[in-house]
């Protein structure tokens, strides 16, 4: 297809007084894109508005140029989606429920039920066909969900949220089908909160934040952000001061404070080697606690805020 | 879209039917059989079943159960599908909404039929067993009555589907215009009740069931019932509209 694969002018959307989705400007093409965001940024809203599930208050979405709009259901044979919520037909097996989907999706009789067990065998739950999605952990039911986007093989995939709930064996084989389906030419767009899980299926990611597009580009662009800012690691102990002035000897610590609670916030732009280091000390019993600014995704969108500001 | 429609239809019925609570239906369908089997255990001597059948069950059967039954069996499917956003997987199919909502109400419509089948039938065998002078008559009656129930439960159906999609308090608006813009303003004297749909089930009733007058005085038949003809335009002109308002306000709600 010619026209790119999303294609958002001006996109918003509010509820009510509460702001979902504000100016939105993107155009996607084939690849996988992740999208990232806290909960409440604007994913789902984008999703939904690509769906044609919600109006638009202002501004459109061209789906391989065609105008998605609630209704418009032509468009709807491009696309692949998988819904953030855990929701599901209470009384439904997952083969019904697929090849409900599949009928719904044009096919019929024995073809309807060969795509649905070929959507359910490539996310692995084919030998759980017959178990009614109310029995099925959350994980089961994410790729389940999963399942349903691909039943068409869209060449375009909107994945909202699909790793939560999932064991760590599942999301890695999830992520495997999510990248090998990207690397085939088709676009898929995963909407995370969670930087890692982004980071592990693709480069290239889009940044909301209250519903705005914070930034957009190379997850290594917005890893040398990061790199060019100190990280801060904050340890609690017995007699430390000993153990700061020797840190403080080595160029590794670039600056420290002491907070009321007693407990010492070192930064430095090399964490790893820090902690490790402070992890001898730790093994030593000087260190009770030891905690380091994980959240990566605060800190990147701290320093894109205070970048921004 | 004819599989789609059935596809639905199909989910609609498993929702309702596939479920406990189908339990509860079928004991408010089985009410006027019980009612049947004390009235002719206890009753006078001179009970007349077809009078019975005609002047108390049917009546119950038009003014409660069958809104009752098109209510509490169609709502709950539609809303709780918004409610949880299940509605998604559905509308983010390659499926225009008005096939979606007509696949709903067919399931609807074809969910509510066997229990009004129970309820127009039972009292009729019942009444019919103990007595077999009537039988035929009263089986007759019975079948008429089903007839009757079924075709009304469509427009009724149509109108909650629409309610559902349409309202986020559909039972509120469902219970108003069913049972007091329906059974109650549609059976009071003057002209208010050619705006109600129940006014027009009425009206087939009087001549598919015979019904003149209801046993227990209150909500009576309209003495000047519409013919048959303009109550069956008015079921199907009212089945018509309430779908495709119902695909309109699926176009238009949000799903969230």
């Amino acid at each position: 297809m010619s026209s790119p694969a999303i294609e958002c002018k001006n996109l918003s959307r509010w509820y009510g007084e509460v702001q979902g989705l504000a100016g939105l400007n993107v155009t996607l093409d084939k690849g996988v894109f992740g999208l990232l965001g806290p909960n409440g940024s604007g994913k789902s809203t984008f999703m939904r508005l690509l769906t044609g599930q919600i109006h638009a208050s202002r501004g459109s979405v061209k789906i391989f140029g065609e105008i998605m709009v609630p209704g418009n259901y032509h468009v709807l044979r491009h696309i692949g989606y998988s819904i953030g919520e855990d929701v599901h037909f209470e009384n439904e097996t997952a083969i019904d429920f697929m090849k409900m989907l599949a009928v719904l999706g044009g096919e019929h009789g024995a073809a309807a039920t060969k795509r649905a067990m070929q959507a359910l065998d490539f996310m692995g739950m084919a030998e759980k066909a017959n178990v009614r999605l109310c029995e099925m952990s959350k994980g089961m039911r994410q790729r389940v969900k999963v399942a349903q986007a691909l039943l068409f093989e869209p060449d375009l995939l909107l994945l909202d949220e699909p790793l939560n709930g999932m064991d760590p064996t599942n999301r890695r084989q999830t992520i495997d089908r999510v990248r090998e389906w990207g690397e085939s030419g088709r676009t898929v767009l995963l909407a995370s909160h969670v930087l890692h899980e982004v980071e592990s299926v693709t480069d290239r990611l889009m940044m909301l934040h209250h519903g705005r597009l914070l930034a957009e580009g190379r997850l290594s662009d917005i890893r040398k952000l990061i790199d060019r800012k100190p990280r801060r690691a904050t340890i609690k102990g017995k007699n430390l001061r000993q153990l700061i002035s020797e840190l403080l000897g080595d160029e590794l610590i670039t600056g420290f404070n002491q907070d009321i609670d007693g407990r010492f916030h070192l930064d430095t732009f090399d964490l790893p080697v820090l902690l490790e280091k402070l992890s001898v000390y730790g093994r030593s019993g000087i260190i009770e606690t030891l905690e380091t600014d994980d959240q990566e995704l605060e800190l990147v969108y701290s320093l894109l805020l205070s970048d921004n500001a | 879209m004819i599989n789609a429609i059935k596809s639905l239809a199909a989910f609609t019925w498993n929702s309702r039917m596939k479920n406990a609570g189908v339990i509860v239906f079928a004991v408010i369908a089985l009410i006027p059989a019980i009612l049947s089997f004390l009235a002719i255990q206890y009753a006078v001597e001179d009970l007349s079943p077809v009078v019975f059948l005609r002047e108390y069950i049917v009546p119950i059967n038009v003014y409660f159960t069958l809104p009752f039954i098109a209510l509490f069996l169609t709502l709950p499917t539609v809303a709780s599908l918004y409610e949880k956003g299940a509605i998604a997987y559905i509308f983010t199919r390659p499926v225009p909404r008005w096939a979606c909502v007509a696949g709903i109400l067919v399931g609807s419509i074809l969910s509510a039929t066997p229990l009004l089948l129970l309820a127009a039938l039972a009292p009729s065998l019942v009444l019919g067993i103990f007595t077999p002078d009537s039988f035929g008559e009263v089986m007759s009656l019975g079948f008429m009555h089903s007839l009757l129930l079924i075709l009304s439960v469509i427009p009724y159906c149509a109108l909650c589907v629409l309610l559902a999609i349409w309202s986020k308090k559909p039972l509120l608006w469902a219970a108003f215009l069913l049972f007091f813009w329906g059974t109650v303003v549609g059976s009071l004297p003057g002209d208010a009740k050619i705006w109600s749909l129940h006014h027009y089930v009425m009206g087939l009733a009087k001549s598919m069931c015979g019904i003149e007058k209801v046993a227990t005085g209150l909500l009576p038949p309209s003495a000047t019932p519409p013919s048959d003809g303009l109550s069956v335009l008015v079921l199907i002109v009212i089945t018509v509209a309430m779908l495709y308002l119902a695909q309109l306000a699926a176009k238009k709600r949000d799903v969230y």
